[in-house]
Formats: structure tokens, sequence, C-alpha cells
């Protein structure tokens, strides 16, 4: 059964398709019948065990089992053409108005933008691993435009064009070209990158997760701030042994909680201010502190976290199959097989928690307490 | 305001509505499902780019 993936979770059962890279949540009966489906069992003979099951006339039971067929199974299982694939037609620039040097894990990676406007796309994350100008570079990205798309080639090979509305997408993509250049791992080596902030304590990792403005970044920034180490923030990558790895983009960090991080961080008063007009949003970047590339740790549990100030602190433990609704759509996750199965595994074994808290002190000690597994 | 549609139902319909029901709740559940779809790339926060620079 290679178009398919079954794991239990839970009560449920998870189906993932391979074909179309996505994640079912169903009954373990349903993702029972799915499976014979894809073995191309015959109708019949599925119905007539759900028959004995739930009691109920044949009828009905084909009528589900053709259903399940026509709505799940069949479109799921076809062969889509990969999107994006078509290589645009672009001109390389001759020459580009910004030629910038990154050192990250001992590599030299040289970014050149042809415009304010791509610089503004990635430089204020990178800023602080700046390096000076050199001839001896390991990478060359360059980031241009034809008007319509920003292009980003790396090494001289087309990675991708992407219109504004999806630029999001390149600058998840370039991130994704330096985690592939400073650890050597290409895209399929990878099991998942999560929306997500990520902490190491001794030897272990623990994931903040929440929707935008819960204070993923702003936990991450009091954490450090406490000794515990910075591992990535907003964008975490996890290869298929299930270790976190070192992103050191800067943690992003919004007006209100400059307030609250300035007694930390001191250079955050003069830190350059991004403003995002779509949003109305600004930025300023901390750098992250003490990033061990060398390090890989295992994810010891999920948090999903929300600064709340009506609440002091109040932690439990929730459903994985919550924590999946909620993990899912926002992470990119490898749709090689092998890594999709790897990433089912990993997930299905992770404590998941909601954290709510506005007492900084009592967030702390929790945090430790989950990395100590004394919750 | 909103009219409301009464409707009076013998016990007997409505037992039988139930009995429909409780009969196929099985089958129901198990014609449940989340779709859950990760994102087709990586992808940063979405930030739009202003003219901030």
């Amino acid at each position: 059964m290679d178009l398919a993936l079954i794991k239990q979770l839970e009560d449920k059962a998870v189906v993932w398709f391979k074909n179309s890279n996505q994640y079912i949540v169903v009954e373990k009966l349903t993702a029972s019948i799915i499976e014979q489906l894809l073995c191309k069992e015959s109708t019949q003979k599925i119905a007539k065990s759900l028959v004995d099951e739930l009691d109920i006339p044949m009828i009905e039971a084909l009528n589900f089992v053709t259903d399940l067929n026509k709505q799940l199974v069949i479109p799921n299982t076809i062969k889509h053409t990969e999107e994006n694939s078509a290589i645009l037609e672009y001109e390389v620039p001759l020459s580009f108005a910004f030629e910038n040097y990154y050192l990250i894990n001992s590599k030299i990676i040289k970014v050149v933008f042809s415009t304010e406007f791509e610089l503004s796309l990635v430089h204020p994350k990178f800023a602080h691993l700046e390096t000076t100008a050199t001839t001896d570079i390991d990478f060359l990205f360059q980031v241009f435009n034809n008007s319509k798309d920003t292009f980003l080639i790396v090494d001289g090979i087309f990675v991708g064009a992407w219109t504004h509305e999806n630029i999001h997408y390149f600058q998840g993509k370039f991130c994704m070209k330096i985690i592939e250049s400073i650890y050597q791992k290409k895209e399929n080596e990878w099991m998942g990158v999560f929306h997500a902030s990520a902490i190491n304590y001794k030897e272990d990792a623990l994931l903040i997760l929440g929707d935008s403005g819960n204070g993923k970044s702003t936990s991450l920034a009091l954490l450090q701030a406490q000794g515990f180490h910075c591992i990535a923030d907003d964008f975490v990558p996890i290869d298929t042994n299930h270790k976190v790895v070192a992103f050191p983009a800067g943690i992003s960090i919004k007006p209100k909680a400059v307030d609250v991080l300035i007694s930390e961080y001191p250079s955050l008063k003069m830190a350059a201010e991004y403003y995002y007009e779509r949003l109305n949003k600004t930025v300023r970047y901390l750098p992250p502190k003490n990033i061990n590339y060398k390090k890989k740790f295992p994810c010891k549990a999920l948090v999903f976290i929300k600064y709340d100030t009506s609440v002091e602190l109040k932690v439990s433990k929730i459903s994985n199959l919550e924590a999946f609704e909620s993990l899912v759509p926002d992470s990119w996750i490898s749709k090689v097989s092998e890594n999709a199965a790897s990433f089912l595994t990993w997930f299905s074994n992770l404590p998941c928690y909601q954290l709510t808290y506005s007492n900084n002190e009592m967030m702390y000690a929790t945090i430790k307490s989950i990395f100590e597994e004394e919750l | 305001m909103k009219n409301q549609k009464k409707e009076d139902i013998s016990r007997k319909e409505a037992l039988k509505k139930i009995g429909n029901y409780g009969k196929y709740a099985a089958l129901t559940a198990v014609g449940t499902y989340i779709f859950l779809n990760p994102k087709k790339a990586q992808a940063m926060s979405p930030v739009d780019p202003g003219s901030g620079f």
C-alpha cells in the first residue's frame, strides 16, 4: 500500500495520501475500509463486513463504501501533476544593487539582491549574521525580479519564482535553501519545517506553537534570557531522525513585547524597526544567543502557548488529535513517504500541552518541569 | 421577528424518526472526517514588505 499510510492516533486513525499529501482524521473503522479499498478488495465484501459490524442494511453499507471510495480514496490517489514545476523564462541581471555576505555555521553565503524590495524580504532577519565581503564563498544566492515575480537562483540553479501574494513562500524557500546549504542536507532529508519557536534545555528541545500574536517569539526571548537556548524562531527544521536543528534567523519582536523585554535586552531599544505596511505591523529583530549548529535535539513536547493578562498561569495536557489539527495546516511536512511515516510516528508519541500565562516566573518553572518530565 | 415553523408530529412518527437516526448514527460517525492539508511549501510568517526598509 504505497499510496497511503494509516496510523492510529488516540481513538481515531490518520490516513495520509501520498499523491495529494493530505492527512485525513477518520474513525478506525473507516480507516480499515479505506485500507481495504486501497488493496482493491471488492465493494461487496467490504460492505458485508460493515453490515456485520454496524447492523445496517446492505444497501446502506454499499452506498457508504461507494461514497467513501468516491469522496476520499479516488480523489486522493489520482496522480497530480507537480505544481509550479514549470521553469519560467528569466534573465539573471548583469549587476545587482546589493551584495551581502552571511556567515552561518562556518559557511559563507553570498546573497545578491537586485532591488531594495528583495533585500527587505530577507536581510532584516539575517542582518546579525552579516560578514565582510570575500571571494572565498561557499554558496551564491541570487534574488531578483522581472516586475511580476521574485526569482531565487542558488549556485546557478533555478529554485523558483513567486508572485507578491506568495512572497512568504519565497521567504520560506530562501530559508530552506539556507538550511540545506549549512547542513548539507537536501530537502527530502528533512521531515518538516514547523511554524513554531524552538528552545533547548540540557539535551532536549521544546516546540512552542500558537497562532500569530499569541506570544511565541516573546516567550522564546524571555526563556532565552533565563538561560534556555534558542534553537529557532518562526522556522523550525526537524530532520528525518526527529532532531530539531538550529536556524539562526533573528527573533521577531513586536512593539508591545519590546517593553516586556527591554530590561533583559537593552539593545532592543536602539534596534532597527521594520514596518510592514499591509499588516500594519512593526517588528524589531533580536539576534538569538548561543546558537549551536553542532548539536541536534530530540523534541520533548509541543507547547501551545498563549499570553493572556487575565490568567496567571494555566497548563494542561491536550490530546494529540487536537494538537494535530492545529499543527498540520501550519507546517510544511515532507511528502516523501518515508518522511511522512516518520512524522506520524514522531507526532503520535509526543506529549502536547496548552499553556496560558501572564506570570513569567511561573511560565519558566512550567517549561522547566515539562523538560524535566515533572509536570 | 423571525417566523418559526411549528411542526406537530405524532409519537409514532417521532419514534420512527429517532429510530432511523439511531440506526444510522454509527454510520454517520464513520462517515465523519477531518481533512488537514500541510503547507505546499516552506513558508515564513506572512509578512508584507512595505516601505519601511
